[in-house]
Parts: C-alpha cells; structure tokens; sequence
C-alpha cells in the first residue's frame, strides 16, 4: 500500500506545464486517445493524473514506475477539454523521479552525456575522423555555463 | 435650497459590516477621527448602517442635528447608494447630499494591514468630508412610458412575454426573424421529463399571439434600429418580403407542390435533414400560416426566370398571392420597453473535427436528431437513416450511442460551461429510440449526469431501467471503418479502466447551446455586454437575473444562459413583469447625475459626442454676440452621467453633476495627490 502524501499534487503543480492537474475531471479522453495505453495494459494517463490528485505519488516516482512508458505523443494534450495536459503531469513526474535518482538507467545515461557534452551521443575518434572528413572540423567544446542553461 | 445657503453641518456614519470592516479598520479611532474634521457635527459607528436601525440614526440626526450633509462610510456606492438616499429623502433632505466614502471593497477586502487600512479608511473619510462641502442639491425628473413593448424573438420566451404583457392589457411588437413563430420549441419532439409532445404544448400558445388583439406579429422581420431611452424608444422594423401577398395567402400549400424545386433545398428548420422548395411554409404548424419565397433560392428570383411557362407556383396559386415585385418594407415603432429573447444557437460540430459530424452521416447532433424523431419531421417520425433523395431505401439503426458534453464543459473549444439541457434530452432521446426500436442497443457515453430538476432524476432512471446503458467515458475519437454504416468510438470505460472500441450504427451528439452566431446586431442596437460564456449579461447576476445594464431593455431565456423550457417561461414571466411595472406606473425616474455643459466655454469641437457611448450628445447652433456657433448639448434622457465626455473635453466645458472638476480635485487632493 502507498502512503499518500498529501502535498504531492502542490508540489507537481509548482512545475512549469504541470499546474492545471487539479482541474482534471476525470473524462478519460485522454486514455482512448493513448497508444500507450492500448499497447501497455498497465499505462493509463488519466489515473496517473488521479494517482498524483490523491497524493500516492511515490508510485510514479518510485524505480520502474509507470510513467516511463509514456511516449511522449501529445495526444492527450491535444484531447483534453478541461487545459490538464497529462503529458505535463507525467513530464513532471518523471523530472520529480530523476532528481530523487530513480529514472531508468538509459535515461541517466543519455542525461549525463547531453550535461557533460551538450550531445546527445558520447564523441568518438570515429565520429572526429568522418568529421574531418566532412570538413566540419572537431566537435565544438560545450559552451561554460552549460550547467546553468540545462536548470 | 436653503440647504445650500447654511454652513454645512456634516454627518459621519461609519458601517462594521458585521466584521467585514469593523475586524480590519479601527472603527472607533475612526469616529474620533471623522469627529474632529471641519464641519462634521457628529460622527457615529453602527455593526450594519444599512439596516433599520442604522438608517434611523442618520433620520433622527437629521431631524435633531439639524445635519444637511450624510456621509456614510461603508460598502461600495453601487451597492447601498441608493438605499441611502432612500433614507435622506425620507428625513426631507436632498438625496443628493449624500456622499459615501469605501472602505469595505476598496480598503478592508484588499489590505490585509490593519494599522494601513485605518490610515487609508481616514483618508477616504476626510476627502468625503471635503467632497460633501461641495455637493449641491440636484432635481430627479420623471417622464412618461409609452405603453408598449418591443420583443425581439417569438421562441418559447417572447410568445410567453409578450402573452403576459398582452394580457395585462398593454400593446406588444413581436418581431421574428424567421418566417415563423416556435423558435427552437418547435423544432424538438418530446419535451423532458414529461414526454409531452413539444409542438402539442406550444401551438396554442403560436396561435394566440397571432390572433391576440393587443400583440402585433411582426414575422419575418428584423429589427433594424433603435434610439431614444427608457420608456421613450423609436424603432425601426424591416418587414422582409415574403413575394407573397400576406393578405390573400390562404397557406393552401398548391405553390410549394408545384415548385420546380420542390423538395431540393435543404429546410433549416429541419436542421438540413429534411428538404423544402423556394417558396415554403418552414413546417406545417407554422403561425402565420403564410407561405415565403427563399430570395437566395427562387430561380423566378435568382435568374429571373424560371421554367419555359414561367413560375409555376405562381400559375398554381389560386388567389394569385405571388407578388415577384414585393418589397421590404421598414415600420417605425415607438415603445417603452424592450425584451430580448433571441434565443441559441447549438454547437457547431465542425469545430470538433474528432467526432467526425462533417463527414460520417450517421453522426449526428442532438437537435437533428429531434428532427429525424418528430412526427412532423423528414422521416414522418421513423428512425431511419440513409434514405435517397426521394425518401426511399435508408435503414433502422442496430446500436445507438449518444454522447454527452459536446461542444459543453470543454476548454479546447472555448466552453467551459454546461448546457444545462443536454443530459435530459439525451436520456429523453434514449427513451424515444427504446420506443421506437425496441431490439436496439443503446448505450450514452457520459462523465457526469446532471438530473437536477424536477422529475429528471426520476426519469434518469427510468430511462436506465429500460435497458440503456450508461457508461462512463468521454470519447476522444469517432470514425468509420469500412463500407457498411459502422461507426467506431474510442473510450475508456472509467469505472474498469478498460479502453474500448466501441461500434455503433448510429451516433448521437449531446450538442450544447451556444450563443447566437449573429449575437453582434443585438449587442450593437442595444450596446449590451455579454458574460465571459458570450451570452448577454444581466444586471445582477443573483438579483437582478432579467434586467441588463441598459434601463428598459429586458432578457428573457436562452440568450442570457443555456436554461430549459421552465426555467425559459418563468424567465420570460419574470422578464414581462419587469416591462409591466415600467408601463404599469406609466413615468420612470431619470438619472439626475448627467452631464451639464457650460454653453460659453464649449468650443464645438464635438470630441465629446464622439466619445458618448450612450448617443446622449449632440451640437446645437447657439447665438454667440451675433454669430452662429455649434455647442455640444445633453439629453438628460440618455445620458447615463458616466463621465467621458468630460475626461475628452479639453476646455472643460462639459461636466458631470456631483462629479465636476472643482467638486473632485480637492477630494483627490486629500487622498495625497498633488495635482
């Protein structure tokens, strides 16, 4: 049993996208519409949004949560009549569930080489030499205040 | 007047509101503080000056202080000025010697700051106290009401109106748009949660608005203009022809059978569904019973010919009613007051292109729905689909859905209110279908269901024990597969979180009621506002429910909020009785707060009349030493003293009464600003 936790939902709504989550009235436009949904049997936008409501937000955030099957298709964004956005919510999650380390690790892979190197893939001698090739000269340094443009 | 000529003995009577602002102001340091400004000879608190007891105290001051000047620091004028005026006069002072200072939504409401709320409520207090110095005393005028009313729209609520107004014996102007009275009542079959038959309840009352002695119908006319102010309007009435001679017409309907297009253009009082020629009678209850021809439609009129012989309605009428050469002609009016019933308009599907309305033909909305079930309809009452064009073939839908709060409760579309109806009449259509089609299927796709009204729970489950399933589930997409009539919605069953793929042969949108698409004409001849929904706003929202903000013009049914057939009669009621007590008392007060010009100062440059937005200004020629100038000059009348023509003038030469320039400065002086 999750422990709810009251001030979840306060805290996700402080979240850039996230904050019309209480106007959820729980139509479920959102899950006809989910490929997610149809493919994943356990995957259902609008009770992710619910569960967030009720403040059983550990389980979105715990590791392996639901939220990463998401693919991110904006369906449901363009469905909802109530202006939710269960992609933001979920969005929102899945930055909550990052900063406590609890992503999938391909995610805190491929973070820690777009914060490291501002690419999305690690450099390499081979990617240098096709470079050369190409005459694009080598991979440009990441800019110094990489670190604070990514907060 | 003598008022005027002794020194102003002032009075101060500071309200709690309960705690409102006795919890935030210090009202006793308050009174202190009032008592020791110049003129005021007493100054008292009450817990709710509005009261009886309050309002005593300023009359027994009065009588006993000999006070000539009230200062009540309270609420917002809009909210008691005019009770305590009310009080003035009864204590045999000039009403305008009252001046109230705002110290609930201007001071305690919004400053959280004790210590700073007393400061500004001070503050407030002495400017009222200098502002009071200067008041004069001002005359209320009364002028007479025409005893007539004008109603615009012969739906459910403007026949309701104006039979009421018509009883009580007054003259009634209803003016219709269409060629016919009924509006959308007429349209629908059964009414909720009754089952009466919709046309059945309201002919009669079609009828006697035609016939009754006091209501001129106006039908398949518009309104054109309108001046003048409460109790005082003109208006102008565009009588569209009809090319048929309203006199001699006897409805016979041998015209429209022999139309050449007969049967192929789309009859919108069918909702498109059903067909008509270009001369018409839109259904066959229609009142007056008078047949029109369709100008955009009629080849005699389009092309100016028609057929080798010539237009064979015209050959077939036997009076010999088809007059080609008719023209509009425009009826000046004079009334007292105005009621608006223009009624809705329901959603316009095309705007939620996901429910696939445009496109599949066995989606359809509610209203023509209503259609396809109604007697009088294009299937005779027959729930049959895909008929051809001669009315034959089509078949009995299998598996009805009908889906609730489209185009309502919806933000992506830009409503986000509900419709108030569209729950009832769902559940009534799913009733009709059980009737109909016994074997059917029948599911309503719902998220909420508001049986709020007398008897709708009650019917909700009777409709429910008949076998229609309600589930809960908004859906996001409907499209069809295939050749055959199949049409799939995709939804989530909320209640066991199973998305599903629902078939059905036929789907019903639960369509919401919007504003009028042509809104604007009335908002413009009437220049009234509309609430963020787009409706037309009233007055007060809890008080004042069929007044608006323009004085003598009156709202009644839809067009001030979606609303049912009860709520629209006991609103049209409601919206007569207003009009009544007007005519009824015959003169009506006029504001005393207008604007003054002072004719010497005024320099015709006209910036003012152009700024009106109540039309209350025009130039006059005056005789200036001789020479002929043009001066701005104010119909009491209309002019509502909201100020703008003084804020544009730029001599100053037009001013509003209580509110001039050497009465206000020194009060804005006070609060601290140098000017």
């Amino acid at each position: 049993m999750a422990k709810a936790i009251p001030d979840f939902k306060d805290k996700l709504s402080r979240i850039e996208g996230a904050g019309r989550l209480t106007a959820c009235y729980q139509c479920s436009a959102c899950v006809a519409e989910c490929p997610a949904a149809q493919q994943c049997g356990d995957f259902n936008p609008r009770l992710i949004v619910l569960a967030a409501l009720l403040g059983v937000g550990e389980l979105l955030v715990e590791k392996d949560s639901v939220i990463w099957q998401c693919t991110t298709c904006y369906k449901c964004y363009e469905r909802c009549p109530q202006g939710t956005h269960p992609i933001e919510v979920i969005t929102a999650c899945k930055n909550l569930a990052a900063a406590i380390g609890n992503a999938p690790e391909e995610i805190t892979a491929l973070h820690d080489t777009v914060a490291g190197n501002a690419t999305l893939i690690m450099p390499s001698t081979a990617i240098e030499k096709r470079r050369g090739d190409l005459g694009l000269g080598p991979v440009p340094a990441p800019a110094e205040d990489l670190e604070r443009l990514l907060e | 007047m003598d008022n005027l000529n002794r020194r102003p003995r002032i009075g101060v009577y500071i309200c709690h509101c309960g705690i409102n602002i006795g919890s935030v102001v210090d009202v006793p340091g308050l009174v202190e503080y009032a008592s020791r400004l110049p003129g005021v000879v007493v100054a008292r608190e009450y817990t709710y000056m509005c009261s009886d007891p309050g309002q005593n105290l300023v009359k027994e001051d009065i009588k006993n202080e000999g006070l000539n000047r009230v200062i009540v620091a309270s609420c917002s004028p809009r909210m008691h000025e005019p009770t305590f005026r009310k009080t003035l006069k009864e204590a045999g002072l000039n009403p305008y010697y009252l001046e109230m200072a705002n110290i609930r939504e201007q001071c305690s409401w919004v400053h959280p700051d004790k210590e700073q709320a007393t400061h500004k409520a001070r503050k407030l207090v002495e400017a009222a106290v200098v502002k009071a110095m200067l008041l004069e005393a001002l005359e209320e005028k009364e002028v007479d009401v025409i005893p007539a009313c004008l109603v615009i729209g012969a739906g459910i609520a403007g026949i309701q109106a104006s039979l009421d107004i018509a009883d009580a014996g007054f003259k009634v102007y209803l003016v219709e748009k269409t060629p016919s009275v009924g509006g959308r009542m007429a349209q629908l079959d059964k009414t909720f949660p009754t089952l009466d038959c919709s046309a059945c309840i309201l002919t009669p009352k079609m009828v006697d608005v035609a016939n009754h002695p006091n209501i001129e119908l106006m039908s398949y006319s518009q309104l054109e203009s309108i001046e003048g102010y409460v109790g005082n309007f003109k208006a102008t009435v565009r009588k569209k022809a009809r090319f048929v001679n309203f006199n001699t017409c006897t409805g016979c309907g041998v015209c429209a059978e022999n139309c050449r297009l007969a049967g192929r253009i789309p009859n919108e009082f069918d909702e498109n569904i059903g067909m008509r020629g270009a001369i018409y009678l839109p259904f066959p209850q229609a009142v007056p019973a008078k047949y029109t021809i369709d100008p955009e439609r009629c080849l005699q009129l389009t092309k100016g010919k028609c057929g080798k012989e010539g237009p064979a309605c015209a050959a077939a009428c036997g009076p010999g009613s088809i007059d080609f050469e008719q023209e509009d002609e425009l009826v000046e009016i004079e009334i007292g007051t105005v009621i608006v019933a223009t009624g809705y308009d329901v959603f316009d599907c095309t705007r939620k292109p996901e429910y696939g309305w445009e496109d599949i033909d066995n989606v359809m909305t509610g209203l023509e729905f209503e259609r396809l079930v109604s007697a009088s309809g294009p299937t005779g009452g027959h729930v049959i689909l895909g008929r051809d064009k001669k009315g034959e073939g089509g078949y009995e839908p299998k598996k009805v859905a009908f889906i609730h709060c489209v185009g309502s409760r919806d933000k992506s579309v830009g409503n986000e209110y509900c419709s108030r109806v569209c729950c009832m009449y769902l559940a009534k259509q799913a009733h009709l279908v059980r009737d109909k089609l016994p074997d059917a299927d029948i599911a309503v796709f719902y998220m909420d269901v508001r049986a709020f009204g007398k008897g709708f729970e009650e019917f909700y489950d009777r409709v429910r024990r008949e076998g229609v399933r309600y589930i809960r589930g908004n859906p996001s997409e409907i499209y069809r597969t295939g050749e055959d009539h199949t049409v799939v919605i995709k939804v989530e069953d909320t209640l066991t979180g199973t998305p599903m793929e629902y078939e059905a042969d036929l789907v019903v949108l639960g369509v919401g009621l919007e504003p009028r698409r042509d809104v604007r004409e009335i908002i413009d001849l009437f220049k009234l506002s509309q609430s963020t929904d787009g409706f037309f706003m009233e007055a007060h929202p809890k008080l004042r429910p069929v007044d608006t903000a323009s004085d003598g013009v009156y709202l009644a049914g839809c067009c001030q909020g979606p609303k049912d057939i009860p709520d629209t009669v006991a609103q049209a009621k409601g919206a007569a009785s207003s009009a009544l007590i007007l005519m009824a008392y015959g003169k009506v007060k006029v504001e005393a707060l207008v604007s003054v010009v002072s004719p010497d100062e005024c320099r015709g440059c006209g910036f003012c009349m152009e700024v009106c937005p109540f039309g209350a200004i025009e130039l006059v020629d005056q005789n200036r030493m001789g020479n002929i100038v043009q001066v701005a000059q104010v119909n009491e009348a209309l002019c509502k003293g909201c100020g703008s023509c003084a804020a544009a003038c730029l001599s100053g030469a037009i001013q509003p009464r209580s509110f001039k320039d050497e009465q206000i400065l020194p009060q804005i002086a006070v609060l601290g600003v140098r000017i």
